[in-house]
């Protein structure tokens, strides 16, 4: 084995450090759970695997603080160069979560993701996609968008608009431009997440009416409105023509989490 | 003049604000996303530590270099990773007598040949389900052949000295197995929570570097720049891995962004993008620089990349 370096254990070895972020982290993964902030990051059905790791943390910091009386080897073979160097990364997480106090992602965002309604999809892929919630929709004289079938529904109207010209729709979303629209186009999106916020998607619809051009990027609406067909960038794009308009709060679950 | 200045002030400050709570949402949901696996992984990784002798293991694992690399390919079916927390695992293996190869098999393989991946790609090409396929099958080419690769290059271990690697657990267990094992059950717990804490600092390290970098290219680099070259049958290949190295999401959620491409890319580049990302970004490479010398990381990396883009390449060709 090669040959180690047997220093005296210091006060300020790593196990203080260690315990200090430990500690932090278990503050920080339970306050989020208890605040019910987590839906927030991951999809909910992983919540069960962030309580497990802040339950599977204690036990270390246990160890860790009780370090300097236990038995064990530390005397013999201390942890040597324990420089705080190597902690930063840790501190700069842990200051940033508790710092800075917002938790939803902002529509400055949807820019440097790619808004889905905007991508040239070729007609012959589209031909392929399932389509579970048509039969459904050309039943219903208003369809509703709720948090359940958003995804499918967006896709829906936006690759199919054809079948649902003249149809009532409701639905709510922030309002997001994107460059080229005209001053009463804006589109409602919302962020879709799979696993967990990284993976966020931003998913919308054109819309179009007179008094958007009074609410800035980033306010939640909650419209009902027509499908027509408008132009966007010389392009024949789905809008919906809204009726009725309702500015609101940011919803309580403002991400949609799809095939939960 | 002087409300213009002020308000460009206020609109930039603004806009950084906003930019600097995405950035901030977007690390730690990768951070809590990917805690519970590093926590598991470095609590196995100490378990193996500890409790596992060098001898048990050695039995397990065939002899044959190219039988064992074949199994390694395949263990992910059993052990439903993520790519989060492999190095660590990886390691330990290594130091407990897996040969090299096959060390780096399982690591290549098992994030994406797992169940959970496999359905998690079903879900997302709902309409295209070849690629499916074609992402286990170029995953499971590119391990095998790196293993191969490696077999015939590499002799040693690769890892970086013990005394390189500070945490490495000091046990009482690890150094004097062979002479005396009279470790109590209390012992052993003890030592086992305390590597798995060490390690946790160590390799957290990494992953939290990895996700800090992660979550400011996602917020930087804007999604035009990619779907210009979208349709390039070679540009595309290149354009997708190296945005999979970069936004370093775990391999069970990369299918979801893939597919948000399909319209715009080629399927190869899809596919090198989903078999490219769990085997080499960001977040994981700092920690196999930490790990192994960094003249086999680099010959690695370069191996990975040259088969990846290949076999994208004749997927988008034929």
């Amino acid at each position: 084995m090669t040959p180690r370096n047997r220093k005296k254990p210091t006060l300020y070895n790593g196990s203080f450090i260690q315990s200090v972020l430990l500690l932090g982290f278990i503050i920080l993964l339970a306050w989020l759970d208890i605040t019910r902030q987590l839906p927030l990051y991951i999809n909910p059905k992983f919540i069960i695997l962030t309580e497990l790791s802040y339950f599977l943390l204690i036990p270390m910091l246990i160890i860790q603080v009780l370090d300097p009386f236990l038995p064990a080897r530390n005397t013999e073979h201390c942890h040597t160069h324990t420089s705080i160097g190597k902690y930063v990364p840790f501190f700069i997480i842990l200051i940033l979560a508790f710092a800075v106090p917002e938790n939803t992602l902002n529509a400055n965002l949807v820019s440097s993701k790619g808004l889905n309604s905007q991508s040239n999809v070729t007609a012959n892929s589209i031909q392929d996609l399932p389509r579970p919630l048509a039969p459904a929709f050309s039943k219903m004289s208003t369809i509703k968008i709720t948090n359940l079938n958003y995804t499918e529904a967006v896709c829906e109207i936006n690759n199919f608009p054809q079948d649902y010209i003249g149809k009532k729709v409701a639905l709510t979303g922030f309002v997001f431009r994107s460059p080229g629209l005209a001053t009463n186009q804006i589109s409602l999106v919302r962020y879709v997440v799979m696993c967990c916020t990284a993976d966020s998607l931003p998913y919308g619809v054109m819309c179009e009416g007179a008094d958007t051009e009074n609410y800035p990027d980033g306010t939640w609406l909650s419209i009902e409105g027509v499908v027509q067909m408008s132009k966007y960038d010389d392009k024949d794009a789905p809008t919906i023509k809204i009726t009725s308009l309702q500015k609101i709060e940011e919803p309580q679950e403002p991400y949609v989490f799809p095939y939960n | 003049m002087e409300y213009l200045v002020s308000s460009f002030t206020t609109i930039w400050n603004i806009t950084t604000w906003n930019q600097l709570v995405n950035f901030k949402i977007i690390l730690l949901s990768i951070i809590i996303e990917a805690f519970p696996f590093l926590l598991l992984s470095v609590i196995i990784s100490s378990l193996l530590n500890n409790f596992v002798s060098e001898n048990s293991l050695r039995n397990i694992i065939p002899k044959d270099n190219l039988l064992s690399i074949i199994i390694a390919c395949f263990l992910g079916l059993l052990f439903p990773v993520c790519d989060c927390g492999m190095v660590p695992i990886v390691r330990r293996l290594i130091l407990k007598g897996i040969p090299l190869p096959a060390g780096i098999a399982f690591m290549l393989a098992a994030p994406i040949v797992n169940p959970v991946v496999g359905t998690a790609t079903a879900f997302a090409f709902q309409n295209n389900s070849n690629v499916v396929l074609l992402r286990l099958g170029v995953a499971l080419i590119v391990a095998f052949c790196t293993g191969i690769i490696i077999n015939v290059f590499f002799k040693g271990s690769e890892l970086k000295a013990l005394s390189q690697i500070q945490s490495h657990a000091h046990g009482c267990c690890q150094h004097v197995t062979a002479n005396h094992i009279d470790c109590s059950l209390t012992n052993k717990i003890f030592n086992t929570i305390r590597d798995a804490s060490n390690e946790f600092f160590e390799m957290g390290k990494y992953l939290f570097m990895g996700a800090m970098l992660g979550a400011l290219s996602q917020i930087v680099v804007p999604h035009e720049m990619l779907v210009t070259l979208g349709q390039h049958s070679f540009l595309s290949i290149g354009a997708m891995m190296l945005f999979a190295f970069f936004i370093s999401v775990c391999s069970a959620a990369d299918a979801f962004i893939a597919a948000s491409f399909n319209a715009n890319f080629t399927v190869g580049s899809l596919v090198a993008f989903m078999v490219f990302g769990p085997m080499i970004d960001l977040k994981n490479i700092l920690m196999l620089l930490h790990t192994f010398h960094t003249r086999f990381v680099v010959c690695l990396i370069l191996i990975i990349i040259i088969l990846c883009s290949s076999a994208a390449y004749i997927i988008n060709i034929v």
